[in-house]
């Protein structure tokens, strides 16, 4: 019964999204050639963009890769590849959430988990956060954390666990959305990665994990007048 | 009773109040019939009127489910109306009028439109402000370090790629080059824009992940309480 409802779901979702991407083909058209794209390009990307919404994936990642490709003058067609992969990554995605229980999954999680296969997850991992997390919103930031703190240097396995014993522990999202910039803070101060992966393991408290490795990290305080304001955290460093 | 008695024609005749005289021994049967009647009508005790006032008095409180069904059947069976011309086309006007009037009242009680966020006092003067959206936003700093360089850019995720991408500030001779923004909390993808051609990604950044077309792009991921500064 479970199972039909999502199946429903998902056919409304391709109904209502055949109509809105053949809505947005010459907008996204128009926004490629104002990048530079060729006519033929242009067009056969906003085709792609188009066919990948109206099977209910989101297409603003695709949108953006084309994008992330003019500008660094890559040849059209290695872009249209990538794109093409990085569409089929969004169905195993999807695939990957409805497996997991997730009925109706939102774009950004679709995205989030499309992202995840791109870095070499699998569905196991992204059914472990994705059933970890409290809401479909957690699992997006969960599968981000995740793929990002594996592209970090942390073992796939371990950064899948970390972000889904932080949920199983009652973590916030927001907590787990720092455990990348904690990891990061561990590693700046020379603490070894297999250390680093332990105590995200531990789920100890971030904040002091990061200031526990060498006293001078700080997350800064954000002023209270204004949101947008929150933190001046500082990024950067050595050059190239 | 009708099993004690027994009828023939004669005596149905007589009580219908028809026909001749009934002989003697009907006669008798009518008036063993005409005691059995009294005595009958005497066993008869009357209804007590409290039973009929105590009924009455029930239903006192309730409408007739027949006149409720009858208002109702006045609403939904057809009807045949006459309407002169003039009446309704002056109806027609006072309705529009009365439309276009409610709207135009409506209009002026509009809600005022939502205002965009205000500009953060600390940023720099705005860089690409129109390509950055900011939900949740957070101050990052971006620092390249390149004393060969004369120009430096930064694009990304957050400002969809854009070229020439969002200029860096060169900090004094010594070859460090920054700039502050506003992102929203989660991930972002860059890389830097060196003397406009040359995209770098960021020694320091905390992740760094394959672009798909041969290069590599920085990944950081902004948390709601900002980044630590490493």
């Amino acid at each position: 019964m479970k199972r039909r409802a999502a199946l429903l779901i998902v056919a409304a979702a391709l109904a209502l999204g055949g109509g809105t991407a053949r809505a947005q083909e010459p907008q996204i058209r128009a926004e490629l050639l104002r990048r530079g794209a060729d006519e033929p390009f242009a067009d056969s990307a906003s085709a792609l963009v188009s066919a990948t919404v109206r099977q209910g994936l989101p297409g603003r990642p695709l949108v953006n890769k084309a994008l992330e490709g003019l500008a660094k003058h890559v040849d059209e067609a290695r872009i249209l590849v990538v794109m093409r992969g990085l569409a089929t990554n969004l169905m195993r995605g999807r695939e990957a959430l409805l497996a997991s229980g997730m009925s109706a999954p939102t774009g950004d999680l679709v995205a989030a988990a499309g992202e995840a296969f791109n870095r070499g997850m699998d569905a196991t991992d992204v059914g472990d956060v994705v059933r970890a997390a409290p809401s479909a919103r957690a699992a997006a930031s969960g599968l981000v954390v995740a793929s990002s703190l594996a592209a970090s240097g942390i073992a796939r396995r371990d950064a899948v666990e970390a972000v889904a014993h932080a949920y199983r522990s009652g973590r916030s999202v927001a907590d787990v959305l720092e455990m990348p910039s904690a990891a990061a803070a561990l590693v700046a101060r020379g603490v070894d990665m297999t250390d680093v992966t332990r105590r995200l393991l531990e789920d100890r408290d971030l904040q002091d994990a990061a200031h526990a490795a060498g006293g001078a990290g700080t997350v800064a305080q954000p002023p209270t007048d204004h949101p947008a304001s929150q933190s001046g955290g500082r990024h950067g460093g050595p050059g190239h | 009773m009708t099993d004690a008695m027994e009828f023939n024609e004669s005596t149905q005749h007589h009580l219908d109040g028809a026909g001749t005289p009934p002989a003697a021994a009907d006669r008798a049967d009518v008036d063993r019939y005409r005691e059995a009647l009294a005595a009958y009508r005497e066993a008869l005790t009357p209804v007590s009127t409290a039973v009929d006032d105590g009924v009455m008095a029930a239903l006192a409180g309730r409408h007739s489910p027949a006149r409720r069904r009858a208002y109702w059947h006045w609403f939904v069976e057809p009807h045949a109306v006459s309407v002169r011309p003039a009446v309704a086309a002056a109806a027609i006007v006072l309705f529009a009028t009365g439309l276009l009037a409610t709207r135009a009242w409506l209009a002026t009680r509009a809600l005022p439109v939502a205002q965009p966020i205000a500009a953060v006092p600390t940023l720099p003067p705005p860089i690409h402000a129109p390509d950055i959206v900011l939900p949740e936003a957070v101050l990052v700093r971006f620092e390249l370090h390149d004393p060969k360089a004369t120009r430096v850019a930064l694009a990304g995720s957050f400002n969809g790629w854009a070229s020439p991408g969002i200029p860096l500030v060169k900090g004094g001779a010594t070859g460090s080059w920054s700039v502050t923004l506003p992102l929203p909390v989660g991930e972002h993808q860059y890389g830097f824009i060196v003397n406009g051609k040359s995209w770098t990604p960021d020694p320091s950044a905390p992740a760094q992940v394959d672009d798909g077309f041969g290069r590599t792009n920085s990944v950081i991921v902004v948390g709601p309480r900002g980044v630590i500064n490493p």
